[in-house]
């Protein structure tokens, strides 16, 4: 049983996405799954890791994964039957760390209902090593992704609406369609209103 | 709601064909002299830059920018750079600093204050930089980015910008014109 659930825990890291409970009343072994990541984390990061500091593991842990726009699609795909929004910021646009504690908010509100984050960081490959100092103060403690592609392929595949301005944010519903977007800041308020109502369970 | 609010702004924004809007509106120039968007007007054409000193994306792209912003000079194409960015959100956007950036980088043409941000607003433009060209007759031929790469000068394979202004000066439609890049988004001010 743990040791199935562990496996499910490291093929859900291994596709970037926060674990699942398949059953209803699953808490036990969301928990079992939970203390399962922990140990993988410190297992990935060795003891010498596991001792630094928790801003030091943190970072180790928000790990930023190269992704194009044709990625971020299969991503979405990947999680069909799951609402997810995914949003494209970086370290030098103030409104989205501005925006930011509200997405982490919506996250650790809605996640346990069927909703997945998808940071993307469109910071320049030189300014990456600020975006995990960002990630790991804010506390992201789960995979995230950087922008690898050209601007302009990866917007027109992201969002043709999207005009390129950050912050930029997407949200998908459970059958896969553009239920949102909003180019510029939002609130906590503004996105969990459009996504609870997506999170009701299906039928 | 806010889908709402984004639809309409890009219902405002400009397309292809479309003529300057707020061309009359005059604006600061750094010099303290008020310039209107009409006033540059070339006889081969007119580049209006939104743009702004604080952002990245600008600092990354602004010695390309004024490259080919004093290279329209004697080919009949005017230039006019804009600032709508709110400086009591942004200090680094202020025009003292304004003064400075456009010393540094030795802009040949006028850098204004849309002081309201309604010239922004009337074109739809959305984030720094963002570029619009418009031919001899006043029609947008061009929007869009500078180039391909921000980031790397030396890496970009595709100048649409240095394209566009070539082919209008040749009598020609640009082969691309419209483009997007990933930019700051314009600060703007509250409405009056």
């Amino acid at each position: 049983m743990v040791a199935l659930t562990v496996a499910n825990v490291a093929r859900s890291v291994q596709r970037g996405r926060a674990p699942q409970a398949t059953t209803r009343g699953a808490r036990f072994v969301s928990l079992v799954a939970a203390v399962a990541m922990l140990a993988a984390a410190s297992t990935a990061c060795g003891r010498r890791e596991a001792s630094r500091p928790a801003r030091t593991s943190a970072a180790a842990a928000a790990a930023l994964t190269p992704i194009t726009g044709a990625g971020v699609k299969d991503l979405i795909a990947a999680r069909r039957g799951r609402v997810v929004l995914v949003n494209v910021w970086a370290t030098w646009c103030d409104p989205c760390r501005e925006e930011f504690p509200d997405l982490l908010r919506v996250r650790r509100e809605l996640a346990p209902q069927g909703l997945d984050v998808v940071l993307i960081c469109a910071d320049f490959a030189s300014q990456l090593p600020q975006a995990r100092e960002f990630l790991a103060r804010s506390g992201v403690d789960f995979p995230t992704y950087f922008k690898t592609e050209k601007d302009e392929e990866f917007i027109n595949a992201l969002e043709p609406r999207w005009s390129g301005a950050l912050p930029m944010t997407l949200l998908v519903a459970r059958d896969g369609h553009r239920a949102g977007f909003w180019e510029g800041k939002a609130s906590y308020q503004t996105f969990a209103a459009k996504i609870r109502p997506l999170l009701v369970p299906q039928n | 709601m806010v889908l709402t609010f984004v639809t309409a702004t890009s219902m405002l924004a400009l397309t292809l064909g479309d003529s300057a809007p707020a061309a009359a509106v005059k604006m600061k120039n750094l010099d303290g002299r008020e310039l209107a968007i009409s006033d540059m007007a070339g006889r081969n054409g007119t580049l209006v830059i939104f743009s702004c000193n604080h952002c990245p994306y600008v600092k990354a792209w602004e010695a390309r920018i004024a490259a080919v912003g004093n290279g329209c000079q004697g080919k009949g194409i005017g230039v006019i750079m804009i600032n709508s960015n709110d400086p009591v959100a942004y200090p680094e956007d202020s025009f003292e600093v304004m003064q400075q950036r456009a010393k540094e980088r030795g802009f040949a043409f006028p850098y204004v204050v849309d002081a309201t941000s309604d010239v922004a607003r009337a074109f739809g433009a959305t984030r720094t930089p963002e570029v619009f060209l418009f031919d001899g007759a006043g029609k947008l031929v061009y929007h869009g980015v500078v180039d391909d790469n921000a980031e790397h000068a030396d890496k970009v394979e595709k100048h649409y910008l240095q394209d566009a202004l070539g082919a209008l000066v040749a009598g020609k439609t640009p082969a691309v014109q419209e483009t997007k890049a990933i930019g700051c988004s314009i600060k703007f001010r509250p409405k009056a």
